[in-house]
């Protein structure tokens, strides 16, 4: 198991700089400059600033010079925020996007997850169709339209809840992460519908009526196992939308996070704070999949002997 | 006649699927004495599968079941699911075809094992333990108490198939319904299965699934000979091999390599195809393959009728035997 976690973290590597090269080039192509302003500074502060962030040197250089420092684990300084380095930002927003990134990814498992299992159980019943097409509601309407919505509804109207900003109350988090949440639980919720229907009707499931258990023992023994394992091979991709739905909802409530930091970063060509985030995300997504896959072979006997049999063959 | 251990009486089952209604079971009747082995015969899509199925109640959402199916004198149809429950896998087993899809591939060999003497005996773990690797040695599964913690994929079709025969004996059943036991296996594999499936069933009824006459001739004391889902003949198999009654049992006894006719003639197969389900023919459901079928044979359906003691069969022709 440790032989293989080592050797999908060094295949990340090419992945990592793939992105890496990408994202610089992608982020300086883009029209203007982080020095550009509505009333143009003098062209001897221009050309030092420019100087001093080696923006005057060929885009090469500065892409070796970026990478140089990368290795040393070095984001560089922020453009705009100057007095703060990109890691100080990213530090400071982090612990806001783990918040409300990780509470989204809970309640999109836990519910999703009791969804589904209710839906395939009634299959095909009214209970069925209606949890179904509330989550294919989740699904279709994108969070850029769903956050507003519900500030609408539950601030601006009920007044129940606040419309935006962050604090340690509930009351904050509640909208934010609903609207986060959402189409994961959706998604969830229809992933394991399928899943626990297919396996419902696999043989082996039969073999475990047969033998006269009842339906808990079946459910909770025999099938619940194989009816998690897409939906944890779902929790990859769903990290990676939950990260850039977070841009989104951060921007629309308000909330001090890394997402933020992004959205702020691209409209001033902070390049080295957009290139932080993009890194850092790129890691910690790479490093969740990771897991992801650890945990699915853990869930699968198959996979893990497969892993061992190669393991073995590369130790002999 | 003492009191049957199972009893079906006029068993019907069809299937609702969006297009049509399917019948498989068009009324079976059936009486199966405690200890006896009885085989059932027949082709693919008979029904001799959901024979099984409708037996322990293992049918799916879309299957419409009428008649009774008692078991020692509770009609399963319409107990309730405790005592369904109950009875499965304790008083009657069942061994399924494909051992590899029919056991869980992600649960270990012993979890399996053990999990049935846990739930109807309540044993503990370590009783349940010793029981199952006893049984994995009874049905001579090498190295026993080392399989207990492989999982499925770990063992051969005939390992795989041994451990679903000990499962099936783990609650001594009265009554084992085997469904094609050795139909995924080499052929090398299937003699020894076949062997061991005798031996179990000492001491117990026994039901045994196959489309091969002679390998349930082998085992079985009765066989019952099934096409498009009714019965057409029941006999012992001595009635069956010497003095076969319908013209579809005579087909399969033809139908086998190397046992009727002269050498280097080519194979005798039964012209035709069995009916589709859903077009099951009015009158004898044979009659369109049946060379001596006349006109009564394609209106009337034959019912099945004894023509000497234990030997009954559903034909119209005249019993010139």
């Amino acid at each position: 198991m440790l032989h293989f976690a080592l050797r999908r973290l060094f295949s990340a590597v090419p992945t990592l700089f793939l992105i890496v090269t990408l994202a610089f080039f992608l982020v300086r192509w883009a029209p203007g400059g982080p020095f550009d302003r509505e009333r143009p500074i003098p062209p001897e502060i221009a050309a030092n600033l420019n100087a001093s962030f080696h923006l005057d040197e060929p885009l090469w250089r500065q892409y070796l010079h970026y990478l140089a420092n990368l290795l040393h684990g070095d984001f560089g300084p922020s453009f705009k925020y100057q007095d703060y380095s990109v890691t100080e930002l990213i530090w400071q927003g982090f612990p806001v996007s783990l918040q409300l990134g990780a509470s989204a990814m809970l309640i999109a498992v836990l519910l999703g997850l009791a969804m589904g299992v209710f839906a395939a159980l009634r299959r095909n019943h009214w209970m069925d169709y209606f949890v179904m097409s509330t989550a294919m509601l989740g699904i279709v309407i994108p969070n850029f339209v769903m956050a507003p919505v519900l500030g609408l509804i539950f601030g601006v109207y009920l007044h129940w809840l606040p419309v935006g900003g962050w604090g340690d109350e509930l009351r904050y988090r509640i909208l934010p992460v609903i609207a986060l949440s959402l189409p994961q639980v959706a998604y969830i919720a229809r992933l394991t519908r399928a899943s626990l229907i297919e396996v419902l009707h696999s043989a082996y499931i039969r073999t475990a009526r047969a033998k006269g258990l009842p339906l808990r023992k079946i459910l909770l023994q025999h099938a619940a196992r194989p009816t998690l394992l897409p939906v944890i091979s779902y929790l990859g991709p769903a990290t990676a939308a939950i990260v850039t739905g977070s841009v989104v909802i951060e921007q629309i409530f308000g909330i001090p996070g890394i997402g933020r930091y992004f959205v702020q970063g691209a409209l001033n060509r902070d390049y080295t704070l957009v290139m932080g985030v993009v890194v850092f995300y790129a890691v910690l997504i790479i490093l969740l999949n990771l897991l992801v896959d650890l945990l699915y072979a853990w869930l699968d006997p198959r996979i893990r002997h497969a892993q061992r049999d190669a393991a073995l063959t590369h130790v002999l | 006649m003492s009191r049957s251990l199972l009893w079906l009486d006029n068993l019907r089952l069809s299937f609702c699927t969006s297009e049509a209604q399917i019948e498989a079971l068009r009324g079976i009747n059936l009486s199966l004495g405690a200890g006896e082995r009885l085989g059932i015969v027949g082709e693919s899509g008979s029904g001799k599968s959901q024979l099984c199925f409708a037996t322990l109640g293992l049918l799916p959402d879309n299957a419409q079941v009428s008649g009774r199916v008692c078991f020692d004198g509770i009609d399963l149809l319409t107990a309730d699911a405790q005592t369904v429950q109950r009875l499965r896998g304790n008083q009657l087993a069942m061994i399924f075809q494909d051992p590899m899809s029919a056991l869980n591939p992600y649960l270990t060999v012993g979890r399996q094992l053990t999990e049935v003497l846990r739930w109807h005996e309540r044993l503990s773990r370590r009783a349940a333990q010793a029981r199952a690797v006893d049984l994995l040695e009874r049905v001579r599964l090498p190295e026993a108490s080392i399989r207990m913690r492989a999982y499925p994929h770990e063992l051969s079709g005939g390992m795989r198939q041994r451990v679903m025969i000990a499962m099936a004996l783990l609650c001594e059943p009265r009554l084992l319904i085997a469904d094609e036991p050795t139909t995924a296996l080499d052929v090398t594999v299937q003699t020894d299965i076949m062997a061991l499936l005798q031996t179990a069933s000492e001491r117990r009824a026994l039901m045994l699934i196959s489309h091969d006459l002679h390998l349930a001739a082998g085992v079985c004391q009765r066989i019952v000979v099934m096409y498009a889902g009714l019965f057409v003949e029941i006999g012992s198999v001595e009635d069956l091999f010497t003095r076969p009654a319908h013209p579809y049992t005579r087909g399969l006894l033809r139908a086998v390599p190397g046992h009727q006719g002269p050498a280097r003639e080519p194979l005798y197969s039964i012209p035709g195809q069995p009916p589709q389900p859903d077009q099951i023919p009015q009158g004898c459901a044979f009659a369109p393959r049946c060379e001596q079928a006349f006109s009564r044979c394609h209106h009337e359906l034959p019912p099945l009728h004894e023509i000497r003691a234990g030997h009954w069969r559903a034909c119209h022709l005249d019993a010139a035997l």
